[in-house]
């Protein structure tokens, strides 16, 4: 799933062991997470909406692939 | 985030390790002592030769507490990832080498073995992890 955590954090300044700090998770959970090699929890998709005061929609992007076929339903 | 031996979970893991450890290197010496040079028999000596093999469960024990106590949900599927190679690697060992023991004249390997090459497996787990997910985890 692409996200687009890498800008937001980019334009806060925040370096990844920031976001990881405030996330209170590893930074190598935030790498992986900026490059999609892990999707986050549910839980941990809110708490990441939370600290950048966006919805988890404004933050996580759906395939192309995955929209087209909900689109077709 | 704190650095991976300062965190609570890693430090108990790393302690139920040490300790696992010494058991074991404990209960094999009693053994080679106490059976071997000794001559115990009976069910004490049929209990002190079982105790370095479940000295493995506490490996697996200390493994799945780590996986349970673990915060980090990107670390705990790092965990997991790294016991199941782990489990695949040893265990198609054991079968392949039981075959090759039955159809053609290899070595006898003993089965205390496997377990070791579960924590092998382990190594093997962490350097896949680094390899597919850009890190090997906090316990590696």
């Amino acid at each position: 799933m692409k996200n687009r955590l890498r800008v937001l954090r980019a334009e806060r300044q925040w370096s990844q062991q920031d976001l990881a700090d405030r996330l209170e998770v590893s930074r190598q959970s935030v790498n992986a997470i900026e490059t999609g090699k892990y999707d986050p929890s549910l839980p941990l998709a809110f708490r990441i909406a939370d600290i950048f005061g966006l919805t988890i929609e404004q933050i996580f992007l759906r395939d192309v692939a995955e929209q087209g076929a909900q689109a077709a339903q | 985030m704190t650095p991976a031996f300062k965190k609570p979970e890693a430090r108990r893991y790393l302690i139920r390790i040490a300790l696992a450890m010494a058991l074991y290197l404990g209960s094999l010496y009693a053994a080679e002592v106490l059976i071997e040079d000794g001559g115990l028999r009976g069910w004490p000596a049929y209990a002190l030769a079982a105790l370095p093999g479940l000295s493995f469960a506490a490996v697996f024990w200390i493994f799945a507490r780590l996986i349970v106590e673990e915060r980090d949900e990107f670390q705990r599927l790092l965990y997991v990832r790294q016991g199941m190679v782990a489990t695949g690697l040893a265990l198609t060992a054991a079968a392949v080498w039981g075959f090759l023991e039955t159809y053609l004249p290899v070595a006898h390997v003993e089965a205390y073995w496997w377990p070791t090459i579960w924590c092998f497996g382990l190594g093997v787990g962490a350097l896949y992890n680094r390899v597919t997910m850009g890190t090997a985890g906090d316990c590696a």
